[in-house]
């Protein structure tokens, strides 16, 4: 319980540090979600595969670092501006990163 | 470094509520839960407390529902899922996807609408 408020709130801090990144520097929010995900998946994979199991990394922290809403919220945003495209492929994109990152880490590590 | 902090209690507070919901139904259940419902509210909340100042908007949002909704545990699930039946595992991701979007503009939508009360 306390694991996963702990990790949580360093979980969601770091991903907005990311945002924070994103936005100074290439003023793409999106590529933030994208990365966070990513990333996270990666991790995941990693320490799922090795067995572990805590709490603190897996339901606190990368549970909190990782994010759906934003990514859903981003597509929507994209497709009332009519960027068919840029919110198909964002959204595949993150989805196959995401899935390869996670697989590549479960498996390999 | 408040707005930091705004998104660090609200990850504490989504991230429990999370785990709350993963305590009282089973996971795969749990995870459909939290990313449909916190999409809904994500876009309820853009439209709704747009005004609002950066802080309070920095905790709800991408604090709270940004951490209450997860990315990696279903990055998990799918991989899980295409292990045993590739097809059940792209219909998954898809129709989370998909589930979620609409979750996501259906809370925009609720949200612009003017207070009837």
């Amino acid at each position: 319980m306390i694991a996963v408020a702990v990790g949580g709130f360093f979980g969601a801090m770091a991903r907005y540090g990311f945002y924070w990144l994103a936005e100074s520097r290439a003023k793409h929010p999106k590529l933030a979600t994208w990365f966070v995900n990513s990333a996270g998946s990666f991790a995941m994979g990693a320490l799922i595969g090795s067995g572990n199991h805590s709490a603190f990394w897996l339901t606190g922290f990368l549970g909190a670092f990782t994010t759906f809403s934003t990514m859903a919220l981003d597509a929507v945003k994209d497709f009332e501006d009519r960027k068919w495209l840029q919110g198909i492929s964002y959204l595949v994109l993150t989805l196959l990163t995401g899935i390869v990152l996670f697989g590549a880490a479960y498996t390999w590590l | 470094m408040k707005r930091l902090l705004a998104v660090g209690f609200g990850g504490m507070v989504g991230s429990l509520l999370r785990a709350g919901v993963y305590a009282i139904v089973p996971s795969s259940m749990g995870l459909w839960m939290v990313n449909l419902f916190g999409s809904l509210l994500i876009g309820w909340m853009a439209a709704r407390f747009s005004h609002k100042s950066a802080e309070f908007r920095l905790f709800l949002s991408t604090g709270l529902i940004g951490s209450f909704t997860t990315f990696s545990a279903f990055s998990a699930d799918w991989f899980h899922l295409l292990e045993t039946s590739f097809w059940q595992g792209i219909v998954f991701a898809v129709a989370m996807t998909a589930a979620s979007i609409m979750a996501a503009a259906a809370g925009l939508a609720l949200g612009r609408k003017r207070d009837v009360r």
